[in-house]
């Protein structure tokens, strides 16, 4: 909140691929089916957790804490 | 003071306090924009200022009337103030921890600073006062001390008045609201400015459609110099937040407002992207420019690369 992020840690990760492509190492990760699903859940994650939805422009977004 | 000695010199002492006491509450004035809250902060304000002003007023003429110890005292308890520099920091530094954005340290250490200086202030112009009107009481009577100490306490109340504190950002940036937009699908741009990935569709709509951009041109090396200081944009940040307000709570860690450099060109602009609360392009600006510039950002003014490679444009530009 200070301007510099408190660690590079990842909270989530939500992803249209499959477990095959993406898996986690120390994060959660949630597949979902459609873009409509991934933005409901990342919406979620984020409101509960307070993380920032960041999108890797490959189907995978990424939630880190703020 | 004692007996025997000589009488109390009533009228500079006089003087000395209620200019002192004057000073502070003009430079009071100024500063209720962000800080002191009123009443608690107000009265505490006024008063250790009285007790700054007392120490200052009573110091020459102790002197005068041989009270040695009294004056060493008095100056032992001017060291007082900037302990309470301290206290200052400690108070501002326990809210941050539940904000959602922080003044940030630099920030906070100008402020501290700042409440020690004008003590200060406020001891000079009671000192200067009180000798000028005890000096003059000596060679020419009372009328003339009430002139002279009066004559001279507007002066230093002038001189405080402009050395109180240093420039805002208007006077070394130029601040102008730019158009926010998206580049890539999710990257927030401010006029020329990259600020960060908004990943969630629904927080870019609602940028696009509430959000303000804010774009800083330095105009002085001294702005470029303070806009490359993280806590310098972090105070700019702050008084935004404090002043116009944003549309963000806990959960909600995309709207926090954030003030990020021109990369990776590195031109030494800077912007802003907020969603004000009430989208009032006037009060929007005024609250950036109104922003002190930090006493801690001024050592890039002086050996920031990125400064030198500023001037170099520019002269070779002209």
């Amino acid at each position: 909140m200070s301007g510099l992020p408190a660690s590079a840690s990842i909270y989530a990760i939500v992803t249209l691929k499959s477990p095959q492509e993406v898996q986690g190492g120390v994060s959660p990760v949630f597949y979902v089916k459609t873009q409509q699903e991934q933005e409901h859940i990342a919406m979620w994650l984020s409101r509960i957790t307070g993380a920032a939805v960041h999108d890797l422009h490959d189907g995978t977004w990424l939630l880190i804490p703020v | 003071m004692s007996g025997q000695g000589p009488p109390v010199d009533w009228i500079s002492i006089g003087l000395g306090i209620g200019f002192g006491v004057v000073v502070r509450l003009i430079l009071l004035k100024k500063d209720y924009r962000h800080y002191p809250g009123y009443p608690a902060g107000f009265v505490a304000q006024v008063t250790i200022a009285f007790f700054a002003a007392v120490i200052g007023a009573a110091f020459f003429p102790a002197l005068v009337a041989k009270e040695y110890q009294a004056a060493t005292f008095l100056v032992l308890a001017a060291t007082q103030f900037s302990g309470l520099r301290k206290v200052e920091v400690d108070k501002l530094s326990a809210i941050e921890q539940l904000t959602l954005v922080q003044r940030g340290p630099s920030y906070i250490q100008g402020i501290a600073q700042e409440f020690e200086e004008r003590n200060y202030l406020v001891m000079g112009v009671a000192v200067v006062t009180a000798l000028a009107a005890s000096l003059s009481e000596l060679e020419f009577g009372h009328l003339w001390a009430w002139v002279v100490g009066g004559a001279v306490g507007l002066v230093a109340m002038l001189i405080a008045h402009l050395v109180k504190s240093g420039p805002e950002l208007g006077d070394v940036c130029e601040v102008e609201i730019a158009p926010l937009r998206f580049e890539q699908g999710s990257l927030l741009y401010a006029g020329p400015v990259m600020l960060m990935e908004v990943g969630l569709p629904k927080a870019r709509e609602r940028y696009l459609k509430d959000g303000v951009g804010i774009l800083l041109t330095p105009r002085t090396p001294r702005g470029a110099g303070a806009i490359w200081d993280l806590g310098q944009r972090q105070a700019i940040v702050y008084n935004l937040y404090e002043i116009i307000g944003s549309k963000t709570d806990i959960g909600y860690s995309e709207r926090i407002p954030i003030c990020r450099m021109d990369l990776p060109e590195g031109t030494g602009k800077a912007a802003i992207a907020l969603l004000p609360l009430a989208n009032d392009p006037d009060r929007i600006l005024e609250a950036v420019k109104r922003t002190p510039v930090l006493e801690t950002a001024k050592a890039h003014s002086v050996y920031s690369p990125a400064l030198i490679a500023w001037q170099r444009s520019h002269e070779g530009g002209e």
